[in-house]
């Protein structure tokens, strides 16, 4: 039976939060749960019902303070407090003033949750000065998205690899510095949780890369040792035999940093297959570099192939026949030229 | 062709409404009571839900009988599933477009005949009136009393202040 069964209507009940006295004052009186009644019932909802609103009100995408919650009134503070949920997105931006509170609070807030963390762009000091803050909470990091400078880079590698549980990593290299500077000891990745990775301008050595769970894989001038190597990058997705998403992202201007084999030969270690791959999508290659990725990828169950910046539309029909628009169960390859 | 089986709803307030067994079990709770007690004649009583509001809440389990049922396990933290927190679909909204004694009663009810899409669309409706106000003006707009002193409202800001950090 659903455990939304047969509640019906009772009040707003006090979260008495463990962490309630060292966070409000104890000269605070403790709230009456009528004290903050209303003429209308919103606080005659249950508990449950309350807490979704509060987590859709500072969800994803976060739009509200859980403060402007705190400061309604007596009630919705002690609710705001003892519901965990509303604190595991913690968002980190480049100059906040109270980074160690912030992230404290946020920490002892959300209990033993997983946490969405969210770190804006830092140099390696203030990057290592944020990661060493969740130095005991790493194995509860869900997701990570991280603006990074050259630097951090080495800080956070073998960090990253200590959350057990890290499910999306979104690593982008500081704007301020050319796509074709990167860092140069780009560290093996090995996070068998991860689902979802997305780097933009980051190494990363596919050779000792150990994703054995990757579902979603998008790689944005993605390189190593300042080349995206498309061999080195084959051998890892045959290993990725979960991938379901693919996105390889050149800009037009940095081809000559991506490095294929021989155009005239096959992949001297034979196509890879992806038995799961759904969505292909392959943004600024040329005609003939997409044409190359193509012949060496075995997906029977492909679904949609997205080519951006490119005209090879002829060519993907040939291929996969089934992406054609007579085969409306499919996203046709959209073309922009 | 034989006509949709159907099963008749009672209010708390008397009213009877006849509606396919499809519709109704929208409902969890009349799904389960189905299965529970068998098909009969008798109508099946929703002590907690008024006609009025009942009337409503089969206006959305008509429209949305084909759709499929949400599943039991769905993960919340799902990035996609977290994305979607806040959508409401165009028809929906024009439904909930309701005075705000209705719109609990919708979600009330929601809970109580378990339909969870209601349930979530109603929450979000609540949610999306409060995105966007101060602390004051979400007091006025659900008439709130402001039970705190100036000096306790002020203790909290400055026990927070860090949560202005965004």
């Amino acid at each position: 039976m659903s455990n939304w069964f047969l509640r019906g209507r009772r009040i707003l009940k006090i979260m008495m939060s463990e962490e309630q006295t060292p966070i409000i004052s104890t000269s605070l009186p403790l709230t009456s749960p009528h004290s903050s009644r209303t003429a209308f019932p919103i606080n005659d909802l249950p508990n449950e019902i309350v807490w979704r609103i509060f987590e859709v009100c500072v969800g994803f995408p976060r739009a509200l303070n859980p403060l402007t919650l705190m400061l309604v009134c007596k009630d919705w503070r002690q609710a705001v407090l003892g519901t965990p949920t509303l604190w595991t997105q913690i968002s980190l931006p480049p100059y906040i003033q109270h980074l160690e509170e912030k992230v404290a609070s946020y920490l002892g807030r959300s209990k033993t949750l997983p946490v969405w963390a969210i770190i804006g762009r830092r140099s390696s000091i203030g990057c290592l000065r944020v990661i060493t803050l969740f130095q005991n909470h790493l194995e509860r990091i869900r997701s990570l998205t991280c603006v990074v400078s050259v630097g951090s880079l080495d800080v956070l590698w073998s960090d990253i690899n200590k959350m057990t549980a890290l499910e999306e990593l979104s690593m982008e290299k500081s704007p301020e510095i050319s796509p074709t500077i990167t860092s140069q000891r780009g560290n093996n990745l090995n996070v068998p949780s991860l689902k979802k990775l997305y780097i933009a301008n980051v190494d990363i050595s596919w050779t000792n890369t150990i994703l054995p769970n990757i579902e979603d894989l998008q790689l944005v001038y993605a390189q190593f040792q300042g080349v995206l190597t498309m061999d080195r990058l084959f051998d890892a997705l045959a290993r990725f035999t979960t991938l379901k998403k693919l996105f390889i992202g050149l800009h037009s201007n940095f081809l000559l940093y991506i490095r294929f084999w021989d155009e005239n030969a096959a992949r001297p270690k034979g196509p890879t297959e992806l038995p799961l791959l759904k969505e292909l999508k392959l943004k600024g290659l040329t005609d003939r570099q997409v044409e190359m990725v193509l012949r060496e990828i075995v997906a029977p169950d492909v679904e949609s192939i997205l080519l951006l910046e490119g005209k090879n539309e002829g060519f993907v029909s040939e291929r996969w026949p089934m992406l054609s628009d007579s085969f409306p169960r499919v996203t046709t390859p959209q073309l922009i030229k | 062709m034989s006509a949709a089986p159907q099963v008749t709803l009672e209010s708390s307030d008397g009213e009877k409404f006849k509606v396919d067994k499809e519709v109704a079990e929208r409902s969890v709770l009349i799904k389960n009571m189905i299965e529970d007690v068998g098909e009969s004649d008798n109508p099946i009583p929703l002590p907690n839900v008024n006609a009025s509001v009942l009337k409503k809440v089969l206006e959305y389990c008509e429209h949305h009988r084909g759709d499929p049922l949400p599943a039991a396990d769905a993960d919340p933290s799902n990035d996609d599933n977290r994305k979607r927190a806040t959508e409401i679909s165009d028809w929906d909204q024009k439904f909930i477009q309701v005075d705000q004694e209705m719109l609990f009663e919708i979600i009330l009810a929601a809970n109580y005949m378990d339909i969870k899409p209601l349930l979530d669309v109603g929450c979000k409706t609540v949610a999306n009136m409060i995105k966007g106000k101060t602390p004051e003006e979400i007091r006025k707009l659900f008439n709130i009393v402001n039970d705190f002193t100036p000096e306790e409202e002020a203790q909290i800001k400055k026990e927070n202040e860090w949560a202005e950090d965004r």
